[in-house]
């Protein structure tokens, strides 16, 4: 099985726990591989032949997007 | 233990955490309070409560912000005892697939999701459907989207791969899973602004090529079947 760890901007070490496509955006759902406390997510986009992930727009799309997780758990 | 070993075992303690829903403040209840504004006042909270509603905020601290970029490079580690098991699984997809050519029937699971899924995502086609996916910017509905479907149509209309191109159209539309159907019809209609040879529509196309089911109905299991096949074929033949 493969298992899927990302590095993050903060130069830490994240396990992807999720992706859920809405709306057009597919939403990453990130936890720290040493703290599952540690909880973030990210939206993955395809810009310049690189796939990335970046911060969401502001508090409401966190909030929508953190919706979207809770209910699949 | 070496460090993949220790890098799977921590990987492995951080999902059972996770799915398992031992992260209260991941809960739906919980989720929905803050967001209701149920949950929000810090005096009043309990103890458990105040702690998950801090690790909401730390969440959507390190979320929330255009800056935060980084390249989506995924470490794969794979557990040595799943190769084994990997083995077997690979015998027994050679055997189906051996039944269902005999039965005229496409398999999809013969396909490789891994290099499909690279492959899709380097046509022209998906490409343009990502780039041109606009975000409406609609303070009420955060994330939602419409399509430059005249600009897609101009990308793929006139491609060696056309094919693959709508392929790769379709698959990224149905990453967005809203009005795939009628986005792809769009986009055949626009195509017909490019080309005097073109289709109706998507159905129209998919009924061309004979994928309808017995009541004459589009397939689209069967589409998503044929084409993805048809693209690693293509793809190895460039390989060789």
């Amino acid at each position: 099985m493969e298992k899927e760890i990302v590095t993050l901007n903060d130069g830490l070490e994240y396990v992807i726990v999720d992706e859920i496509s809405s709306n057009g955006n597919v939403y990453v759902y990130l936890s720290n591989v040493d703290n599952p406390d540690k909880f973030c997510i990210r939206k993955k986009i395809y810009n310049n032949e690189l796939h990335l992930l970046v911060g969401l727009d502001n508090d409401e799309e966190f909030d929508f997007a953190l919706k979207l997780y809770s209910k699949n758990i | 233990m070496n460090n993949d070993d220790e890098l799977n075992k921590r990987f492995e303690d951080n999902k059972r955490m996770v799915d398992a829903g031992n992260v209260d403040w991941l809960k739906q209840d919980f989720i929905d309070g803050v967001i209701n504004g149920t949950k929000i006042d810090a005096q009043k909270m309990e103890v458990g409560d105040r702690r998950s509603y801090e690790n909401y905020e730390a969440a959507k601290k390190a979320s929330v912000g255009v800056e935060k970029v980084s390249h989506y490079a995924k470490r794969i580690i794979i557990d040595p005892k799943y190769q084994v098991r990997s083995k077997k699984i690979v015998a027994t997809v050679f055997a189906g697939l051996s039944i269902a050519i005999a039965g005229g029937v496409l398999v999809t699971n013969t396909v490789d999701s891994y290099k499909l899924d690279d492959a899709v995502k380097d046509t022209v086609g998906y490409i343009s459907a990502s780039e041109h996916t606009i975000d409406a910017h609609d303070p009420a509905n955060p994330g939602a989207y419409f399509y430059d479907t005249s600009a897609i149509a101009r990308d793929i209309v006139n491609t060696d791969d056309f094919e693959d191109n709508v392929y790769g159209v379709y698959y990224r539309f149905k990453e967005n899973r809203v009005n795939v159907e009628g986005s792809m019809d769009e986009v055949f209609s626009k195509c017909n602004l490019y080309t005097d040879e073109g289709y109706a529509s998507f159905s129209d196309y998919l009924k061309s090529k004979g994928l309808v089911d017995e009541n004459g109905n589009i397939d689209l299991d069967k589409y998503n079947a044929q084409a993805a096949m048809e693209l690693m074929e293509r793809e190895k033949g460039k390989a060789k």
